[in-house]
C-alpha cells in the first residue's frame, strides 16, 4: 500500500456552501497539514473521509480499502481526534479502554495503560477533574492502541499551551516512523505543521488551492519587500499575492530560486505556512 | 456494538444523578406498590409505571452523547449507523425486561400474598404491560432521536402523562373488569402489534439517525 488517502473529485453540497472537487493522495509514512481559514472545507473535508457527511466522489480510498462497500475495516485501522467531539467527562481512562476494548479488534490493553502512565494520567480519576492537556493526551492514548495506520487530527491540538503540543508532536513523530503510517492534520495552529508537515493541502472557499510538499513550499515561496518601481518591473507570473502598504509592497513570490537568478541582489525572506495562508486569504491577486 | 451497550450501561448507572434517579424511582415505587393492594394499583403499575421505567434508557445516554458530541466520535469507531442504533434498541430492550422482572415479582407478591388479582388476571395484564412496554419504548425512541435530549424528555413526559391520562379515562368510562377479563386472543395480538410497532420504530430511528449524519 503506497497511499493512505486516494480521494478523486470529492464533492459535498450544503446551501450556501461547496467542498468542490477535492483530490489528493496522502503517501503513507507522511504528514500531511490541511490548512485553511475558518469556513474554508477542512471539517467538511475530513468529515466526508469519515462517513460523517455524505459526499460524492469519483474515487474514495482508505489505508486501500473502498471507502463506500469497506468502512468498517477502514475505520479498523483509523484513529480520529476532534476538537469538538470527546469522550463523556463522567468517564474515567479505564472505562474508556474498556469500551475501546469491545469495539476494536485490535485493541492493545497493555499498550493504553502504558500511554496513560507515559502522560501521567490517573486511571481511576474521572475526565472532568483533567485539565485540557490531560484529556487530549487520554484521546492520544486511546487513538493509538488500536494499532491504527491513520490518523486523522481535526484541530485537536487547539486551546493547548506549546509544551503539550510540542509533547503531542513528539507523539506523531514517533507514530509516522513506521512505514505504513500516515497523518491528516488539520490545524489552525500553522507553526506546529512547519515542525511536522511533509505535505501541505491548502483548501480556500470550498476549493484546493495547493498540495505542496513542505520542502517545496519552503523553495519555492518568498517573501519579497520592496517598492512602487521593483514592484512594477516583477513578471506577474511570479507573484502569488502581493499586500500594498504605506510606502511599499510586501510580495509573496511563488518561483522564490527563478527570481533568485534574475534578482540577485534582491533579499527575500523565507514564508512560513502561515505567511502563505495569510497572503493566499487577505493579499491582492495581480490580475 | 458490545461497546456501545457498554457506554449506555455505563450513563445510565455509572453516573451518581442518574442511578440516583433510579434508586430512588424504585424504592419509591416499591414502596407504593407494596403498601397499597387495590385492582387499580395493580394495573397502573404493571401497565403504565413498570413500562415507562423500561423506556428510560435512552434519556441518559442521549444527554451524555449531546453533552460531549460523542455521536460524531462514535460514527470514527467500527460500527456502522445501523448497528448505533440497534444497539441503543438492544439496550432499550433489555431495559423492557428488567423493569418486567420487577413487575414480575410484584405480581407474585400481590396474587400469592395479597390476593388482589387471581393468576388469570394477573397474567392478562402481564401481557398488556408488555405490549405497552414495547410500544412506549418505540415511540419514545423516535422521539429522541428525532428531538434530541432536551424536547425529547418533553417528549417522554407528554406520553408518558398521556398513557396515564388513557388509562384513567378508560378505566372510568369502561371499567376495569374489561381489562381483566380480556380474551388471551387480544393480549398476544397486542404483544405481536408491540413488536411490529418496535421494528417500525428502529427502522425509522435509523433512517433518523443516517440523515443526521449525512
Amino acid at each position: 500500500m503506497d497511499y493512505a488517502i486516494q480521494v478523486k473529485n470529492l464533492t459535498k453540497s450544503y446551501k450556501d456552501f461547496t467542498l468542490d472537487n477535492i483530490s489528493l493522495d496522502l503517501p503513507c509514512g507522511t504528514v500531511m497539514g490541511l490548512i485553511g481559514e475558518n469556513g474554508a472545507g477542512k471539517s467538511t473535508f475530513i468529515n466526508s473521509l469519515l462517513n460523517i457527511v455524505n459526499a460524492q466522489y469519483d474515487r474514495g480510498i482508505i489505508l486501500g480499502y473502498d471507502l463506500k462497500t469497506q468502512e468498517k475495516l477502514i475505520k479498523e485501522d483509523l484513529a480520529v481526534i476532534f476538537s469538538d467531539s470527546h469522550y463523556d467527562l463522567s468517564f474515567t481512562p479505564l472505562f474508556v479502554g474498556k469500551m475501546l476494548s469491545k469495539i476494536y479488534k485490535n485493541w492493545n490493553e497493555k499498550k493504553y495503560l502504558d500511554y496513560l502512565k507515559r502522560f501521567g494520567l490517573p486511571e481511576k480519576k474521572r475526565l472532568k477533574k483533567f485539565s485540557t492537556g490531560m484529556r487530549v493526551k487520554l484521546e492520544f492514548a486511546a487513538a493509538l492502541s488500536h494499532e491504527p495506520k491513520l490518523l486523522i487530527l481535526d484541530e485537536a491540538t487547539s486551546g493547548l499551551d506549546p509544551v503539550v503540543r510540542d509533547e503531542i508532536l513528539d507523539i506523531l513523530r514517533e507514530f509516522t516512523e513506521e512505514e505504513d503510517h500516515a497523518v491528516l492534520i488539520s490545524s489552525h495552529i500553522t507553526s506546529d505543521l512547519d515542525k511536522i508537515a511533509d505535505y501541505i493541502a491548502y483548501i480556500h472557499e470550498g476549493k484546493l488551492r495547493f498540495v505542496k510538499t513542505y520542502d517545496e513550499l519552503q523553495n519555492d515561496y518568498g517573501i519579497l519587500n520592496c517598492g512602487q518601481e521593483l514592484f512594477d518591473s516583477l513578471n506577474q507570473e511570479d507573484i502569488a499575492a502581493y499586500k500594498k502598504e504605506a510606502y511599499s509592497y510586501r510580495v509573496l513570490i511563488k518561483n522564490k530560486l527563478k527570481f533568485r537568478k534574475v534578482f540577485c541582489d534582491v533579499s527575500i525572506e523565507n514564508a512560513s505556512i502561515e505567511d502563505i495562508m495569510l497572503f493566499y486569504i487577505k493579499g491582492e491577486k495581480v490580475r | 456494538m458490545k461497546g456501545i451497550i457498554l457506554k449506555d450501561l455505563y450513563d445510565n448507572f455509572c453516573i451518581l444523578k442518574n442511578a440516583a434517579s433510579y434508586v430512588f424511582a424504585i424504592i419509591f415505587l416499591g414502596l407504593i406498590g407494596f403498601l397499597v393492594h387495590t385492582k387499580y394499583h395493580y394495573v397502573l403499575f404493571l401497565g403504565i409505571i413498570a413500562p415507562i421505567l423500561g423506556g428510560a434508557a435512552v434519556e441518559s445516554s442521549t444527554e451524555q452523547d449531546e453533552a460531549a458530541n460523542f455521536n460524531k466520535l462514535q460514527i470514527t469507531f467500527p460500527v456502522t449507523k445501523t448497528e448505533i442504533v440497534i444497539a441503543k434498541y438492544i439496550l432499550g430492550l433489555g431495559f423492557v425486561g428488567a423493569s418486567n422482572l420487577l413487575a414480575l415479582v410484584y405480581s407474585l407478591v400481590q396474587v400469592y400474598g395479597y390476593h388482589v388479582v387471581t393468576p388469570p388476571e394477573a397474567l392478562r395484564i402481564t401481557g398488556f404491560g408488555i405490549s405497552i412496554s414495547l410500544i412506549f419504548l418505540s415511540v419514545i425512541y423516535v422521539g429522541y432521536f428525532l428531538l434530541g435530549k432536551r424536547w425529547g424528555t418533553i417528549f417522554f413526559v407528554f406520553i408518558a402523562a398521556l398513557t396515564g391520562g388513557l388509562y384513567g379515562a378508560y378505566s372510568y368510562l369502561f371499567g376495569l373488569e374489561t381489562f381483566l377479563e380480556c380474551s388471551p386472543f387480544v393480549i398476544f395480538g397486542c404483544i405481536f402489534a408491540g413488536i411490529i410497532i418496535l421494528t417500525l420504530s428502529c427502522l425509522a430511528s435509523i433512517k433518523i439517525y443516517t440523515r443526521r449524519y449525512s
